[in-house]
């Protein structure tokens, strides 16, 4: 049972973190209502383990590891294909996002662009370039909250950078090869 | 050092998650190769278009949606609940009728088992489904003729949906929910104002188990699971209540 002081506390060292859930469930679904859905159960799953939470006075890691987790099986149930690195499948969902009038007006600015290079990753590698760009994490945060080691977070990142360099500057693609 | 390894370190150089003797070999390779240092100014850029991308904040509906469920939180918790449950034979009887069924049916309360462990889920189901009342019910009626059919096919049990307004429990619709992982049927019933969710998911054979109470963040969980089907009535009711029609439902012949 979660007593009153306790909700007292998740709601001082929690709740400030919720527009970071938002924005990874928002990043991991790449669907608002999607976001909104998967930010509101790791939310209250947040809740349920916040006895078991020990972490100090920073819950941002300890709650993005459950949006993801949140998020992840959310994809599973719901989107198999999104777990397989799929690429292109939702591309035309996130470039038509109408909930907010001026990105829509704005669709084809520099942010739209990377926002599209960035949603096309496969999902393993569009969470570390989030967690690491977006969120400002430690490797060592990224590793505990997608559970690999942090040479894979180092690695990952690499080859997820690489990816969007591709995407974004065509130039660099060709300097190379 | 090859130029593929330092491809790979080069990003977490510049975020200086390099310990201090990879950072050093790589610093000595960047010396002597131009097209490695040319990699430094492409991951800069890259960084300074990534801080372009959009970043989405939770909407003002979400945030009270919240809100209102963490109040409610701690409006159950301030309530007080017993620490052991009142057996249940100190609860009148609803009706005569019931009493040689209720003599039946024994109560095992709280013993922890897997499936108890559900009733955790179970609870924040509810409590989902209450957030986000366009997510009550998938097929609304208060016929039981037009939501068993509406189950049919979509999973491997028919849930029971008996009509028991006379007993003052009101059928108002179905859905698919998940529960454990599964696609599970939930039938929803109300009794004045408060909703009664219940769950219906198959179980593993040799889990029957007659019905137990759980108390939950200030809810009452009543599971049962007979041949093979399990069964999760949750509801903020009072546990009498909600008692009454948990046998009710598992009463046999309906």
């Amino acid at each position: 049972m979660t007593d009153s002081t306790a909700i007292q506390r998740f709601e001082r060292l929690v709740m400030p973190h919720l527009d970071a859930a938002h924005n990874l469930a928002r990043w991991l679904t790449r669907d608002a209502a999607d976001a909104a859905d998967v930010t509101q159960e790791a939310i209250l799953r947040a809740l349920r383990f916040f006895p078991g939470f020990d972490g100090g006075d920073d819950a941002r890691p300890w709650l993005l590891a459950i949006v993801r987790n949140a998020g992840l099986d959310w994809l599973r149930r719901n989107r198999p294909a999104a777990m397989v690195g799929d690429g292109e499948a939702m591309l035309d969902r996130l470039a038509s996002e109408d909930d907010d009038p001026e990105r829509a007006a704005s669709r084809h600015d520099e942010a739209n662009r990377v926002d599209r290079a960035v949603a096309a990753l496969p999902v393993e590698f569009r969470e570390v370039i989030v967690l690491r760009e977006f969120e400002d994490l430690s490797y060592k945060d990224i590793a505990a909250i997608v559970g690999i080691p942090m040479g894979t977070v180092m690695s990952r990142l690499a080859r997820a950078r690489a990816m969007l360099r591709d995407s974004l500057t065509p130039s660099a693609r060709e300097a190379r090869s | 050092m090859t130029c593929d390894k330092a491809a790979e370190q080069i990003g977490a150089w510049l975020d200086g998650e390099l310990d201090q003797t990879a950072a050093a070999e790589l610093e000595r390779h960047l010396e002597g190769c131009a097209a490695c240092r040319r990699r430094i100014d492409e991951q800069r850029a890259l960084g300074r278009l990534l801080t372009g991308a959009s970043r989405f904040a939770a909407s003002p509906a979400l945030r009270s949606r919240l809100d209102e469920a963490l109040r409610r939180e701690k409006e159950a918790a301030a309530k007080p609940v017993p620490l052991r449950p009142k057996p249940w034979r100190r609860f009148a009887l609803p009706a005569a009728s019931l009493a040689g069924l209720a003599a039946s049916l024994v109560l095992f309360l709280s013993i922890p088992s897997a499936q108890d462990r559900l009733a955790d889920e179970v609870v924040s189901d509810h409590l989902r489904s209450l957030l986000m009342p366009e997510h009550l019910v998938d097929v609304p009626s208060s016929d039981q003729h037009t939501i068993k059919p509406w189950f049919n096919g979509k999973l491997e049990v028919a849930p029971p949906t008996p009509d028991l307004s006379a007993h003052g429990f009101e059928l108002i619709g179905g859905r698919l929910d998940y529960l454990d992982h599964q696609r599970s049927a939930v039938v929803v019933y109300k009794h004045r104002q408060h909703v009664i969710n219940l769950f219906v998911l198959p179980q593993p054979a040799g889990t029957d188990r007659e019905l137990t109470l759980v108390q939950d963040r200030g809810y009452s969980v009543v599971a049962w699971t007979r041949k093979g089907i399990g069964h999760w009535a949750v509801s903020d009711l009072n546990a009498a209540d909600l008692r009454d029609f948990a046998e009710l439902v598992a009463a046999p012949g309906k």
